[in-house]
């Protein structure tokens, strides 16, 4: 997975810096890890893909959309997750609307047991 | 370089199947009609990039439809053939300053195919600009399989017969 913080600036993709999108989120507190769930979701690149963002770029020269699917930490309110979410792809990707889907909800359990 | 330029480009293609560039005309291949001569690209380049471009990106299975295939499999069976087919699938416009590109490929299972056309679009975009500068005006991706994880075991190859 990507390691936040190691990233100083990789692809961009409409103007957005996938990478480092992926590490923001991927940095949110309330963020167990990025996901490209059940659907495949990510950007698809020339020999790599950074699951659990996908930017798709919108008509008439709007600012790319984002969509953002993750696991959430387990015990944390989906709103929070959200807004969390909304705020660090803001950073990133000022002005993009983004949509967030909480794909699954890490597993106490098996989070205790690894570092 | 023209790094910008390719840039722009490819953040005004759309997601739909084709993509139009909105300040198409706006700029000329002015690097390749030059007061003291004219570089021609052939068609064959054009379709060879293309065709490497769509096939590095992640979640192509590769490239080529029913037919293009089974012409594809008979044609690299035939002596001085040249072995696989770089641009299978692949089929190119070219212009003076500008290029149209189409491309059968087969997906793989489970990845969205809107965002992986999106991705070769993207592709093909930046590395035929970049290599040779023309300019773009679109790119159509006809998916015409899906590569099913199961679909390895009927496709092994068969092994050598000889040492």
């Amino acid at each position: 997975m990507t390691s936040p913080g190691t990233v100083v600036g990789g692809t961009l993709v409409d103007g957005i810096d996938v990478d480092l999108l992926a590490a923001a989120v991927a940095a949110c507190p309330v963020v167990a890890r990025l996901t490209a769930g059940p659907a495949g979701a990510g950007v698809y690149l020339p020999g790599r893909r950074v699951a659990g963002v996908a930017v798709r770029p919108q008509l008439g020269g709007d600012p790319a959309r984002v969509a953002v699917h993750v696991v959430a930490r387990a015990g944390v309110p989906v709103r929070e997750v959200a807004d969390q979410v909304r705020a660090a792809v803001g950073t990133v990707a000022p002005g993009s609307p983004v949509d967030v889907a909480v794909e699954d909800v890490e597993d106490p359990a098996a989070a205790d047991g690894s570092p | 370089m023209s790094a910008p330029t390719t840039t722009s480009t490819a953040t005004s293609t759309s997601s739909t199947a084709v993509a139009t560039k909105q300040n198409a005309g706006t700029s000329t291949g002015t690097q390749l009609t030059s007061s003291q001569g004219r570089t021609t690209i052939a068609d064959t380049v054009v379709s060879k990039i293309a065709g490497m471009a769509a096939r590095e990106v992640n979640g192509v299975y590769r490239l080529g439809g029913g037919v293009a295939r089974a012409f594809g499999a008979i044609r690299e069976r035939i002596p001085g053939s040249g072995g696989p087919n770089v641009s299978q699938g692949v089929s190119v416009e070219v212009g003076e300053t500008q290029a149209a590109v189409d491309i059968d490929i087969v997906a793989e299972y489970g990845v969205p195919i809107a965002d992986l056309a999106t991705g070769i679009r993207r592709n093909v975009i930046t590395s035929l600009e970049r290599m040779t500068g023309l300019e773009v005006v679109e790119v159509n991706i006809s998916v015409n399989d899906v590569h099913l994880p199961t679909d390895d075991d009927a496709e092994q190859p068969q092994p050598s017969r000889v040492a």
